[in-house]
């Protein structure tokens, strides 16, 4: 447990992830609402690009391309003084601090791997004054969480959550997690600070998604029972809002909850947030034009509807009519 | 990574740069299995797989591990890795010995899927969902979704966002490093499965 873990709110480099981009970019536009209203300061770098991990994990590269590319980001990021990356995805988070703990103690990957920046007119440093840092954007909101309150103007009072610690957040690098990572409490403190009911500890809080990468696609029926195993016990505990901090968990359990519903004769009822979009709708954010919630499978609109939001009628028929 | 005989099978594994120095504690694994007790993919397939096995044919110098496909049936989920009082991280070995099983071609059947991952990420510097699965989930996942797919491009820019995929140069910095560390011989082997898949040998 490693509370005092230093989070930065300044020379933040916003690291972008591929599947928040193709699945739900409402997180990354809530977190630039939350970081904008909060007074963050970022740079979102057109020239950054995928961490490579959902490839990786499903085993296309090898680890030298990923620490190449990792290493590219850094540069991006030392170069630009913002030295600082903040993930929305927790594969991205995982796979660059893995790649940096790499570059740190290889000496023969990190004289390779500048070798071949010199060719694109970068280079990659790992004296600590120039060394690139990797955190979550869910940690600058915990650690911000007080002045989230202040800000807020929607009360989740009523509202029951539980949360789902991202795997590649809470168990890769499992000494670096804030709050105690054998029962990961960050999302369920920044979903509390703002009036809801965290139902912090149950069973399978710590059962993977069931993504597993490649698994999704090729051992479904393992995977999915994965899937199914959490949800279950959320629905018994009354849970309607499930929160998370990985695209991959959200689009598991988000997509396939319909499915599993027909499935095993149970009405699954709760959504699914990224604790991102939680805090932009708290702080006043548009459901559709910010929060972007029309991306989402199940619908959000009974949850704005109890919360007191307006759900925007016009939105509601052009983009989120199934 | 070579093959070879000379060097022992777990020393061959441990020097992969991937052996970090907060998992190396395979020489040390004395088979508690904290590892199984706490993996879903064990748990939910009735132990078929089981990472204290699998560890324990690495120590025993079982080379035949990387033909097994009980290999592929992890999730990278890390839980072992957590639990391990000894460091071993046997989600860490797992991806050494998929990477010795693509290599020694044992795997091809199991990569064929995967190609369009590849091809797009070297094409644009970014992931996608594989065609090959793309009918599936499409089904799986219903007509809010493919109408949500369609429409993404205006979503992103009623969201104010920039555009998923980066600028040509950035794409091309990318491409200059997928070059240099061996990335365009791993797309051949895909698209060699990818080929045996397509002619029925796998």
């Amino acid at each position: 447990m490693r509370q005092e873990k230093a989070v930065p709110t300044e020379g933040i480099y916003i690291f972008k992830s591929c599947q928040i981009s193709a699945e739900y970019p409402g997180v990354e536009s809530s977190t630039l609402y939350a970081f904008d209203k909060l007074g963050v300061k970022y740079f979102n770098d057109p020239m950054q690009c995928c961490c490579s991990g959902m490839g990786y994990y499903s085993d296309l590269f090898s680890y030298l391309t990923v620490v190449g590319l990792a290493a590219r980001n850094c540069a991006l990021a030392v170069r630009s003084n913002h030295p600082n990356i903040a993930v929305f995805c927790s594969t991205c988070y995982a796979v660059n601090k893995k790649c940096t703990e790499i570059l740190r103690e290889n000496r023969a990957v990190y004289d390779r791997v500048n070798e071949i920046l010199a060719g694109i007119g970068l280079h990659y440093g790992n004296e600590l004054d120039v060394r690139a840092h990797h955190f979550s954007t869910v940690e600058i909101l915990w650690k911000l969480r007080k002045a989230i309150r202040e800000l807020a103007v929607v009360d989740l009072g009523g509202l029951t959550v539980a949360a789902h610690p991202a795997c590649h957040y809470c168990k890769v690098f499992y000494e670096d997690v804030l709050t105690d990572p054998a029962f990961p409490t960050i999302q369920d403190e920044i979903a509390e600070e703002l009036g809801a009911r965290s139902i912090r500890r149950f069973q399978e809080k710590l059962l993977t998604c069931g993504a597993g990468f490649r698994q999704r696609f090729t051992n479904k029926a393992v995977s999915l029972a994965i899937t199914n195993a959490k949800l279950a016990e959320l629905q018994k505990a009354g849970v309607e809002v499930l929160l998370h901090m990985c695209p991959n968990c959200h689009v598991q359990y988000d997509r396939y909850q319909p499915l599993l519903s027909q499935a095993v004769r149970i009405t699954y009822t709760m959504v699914h947030l990224h604790i991102q979009q939680l805090v932009a709708l708290a702080l006043g954010a548009h459901p559709y034009n910010v929060v972007g919630l029309q991306t989402h499978s199940v619908p959000v609109e009974p949850l704005l509807r109890k919360l007191g939001i307006e759900v925007p009628k016009e939105e509601l028929t052009c983009k989120s009519s199934s | 990574m070579s093959a070879g005989d000379q060097t022992s099978f777990l020393t061959e594994i441990l020097e992969d740069m991937r052996f970090t120095s907060h998992v190396r504690g395979l020489p040390n694994c004395n088979q508690c299995g904290s590892c199984t007790s706490v993996c879903p993919a064990a748990r939910f397939s009735g132990e078929r797989y089981n990472p204290r096995l699998i560890v324990k044919r690495v120590l025993e110098e079982d080379r035949s591990v990387i033909q097994d496909p009980v290999i592929w049936e992890c999730f990278y989920c890390y839980s072992c890795h957590m639990r391990c009082p000894q460091q071993v991280s046997p989600c860490t070995l797992i991806q050494v010995l998929r990477e010795l099983a693509i290599l020694g071609r044992h795997a091809d059947g199991q990569m064929a899927g995967f190609l369009d991952y590849a091809e797009c990420f070297w094409e644009f510097a970014i992931g996608s969902t594989p065609n090959q699965f793309f009918a599936d989930v499409a089904d799986e996942w219903g007509p809010r979704w493919r109408q949500m797919r369609r429409e993404m491009d205006g979503i992103r820019e009623g969201l104010g966002l920039m555009a998923a995929i980066p600028p040509d140069e950035a794409i091309d910095q990318c491409q200059h490093i997928m070059r240099e560390t061996g990335f365009l011989e791993r797309l051949e082997i895909l698209r060699d499965a990818h080929r045996r898949k397509q002619r029925g040998e796998l």
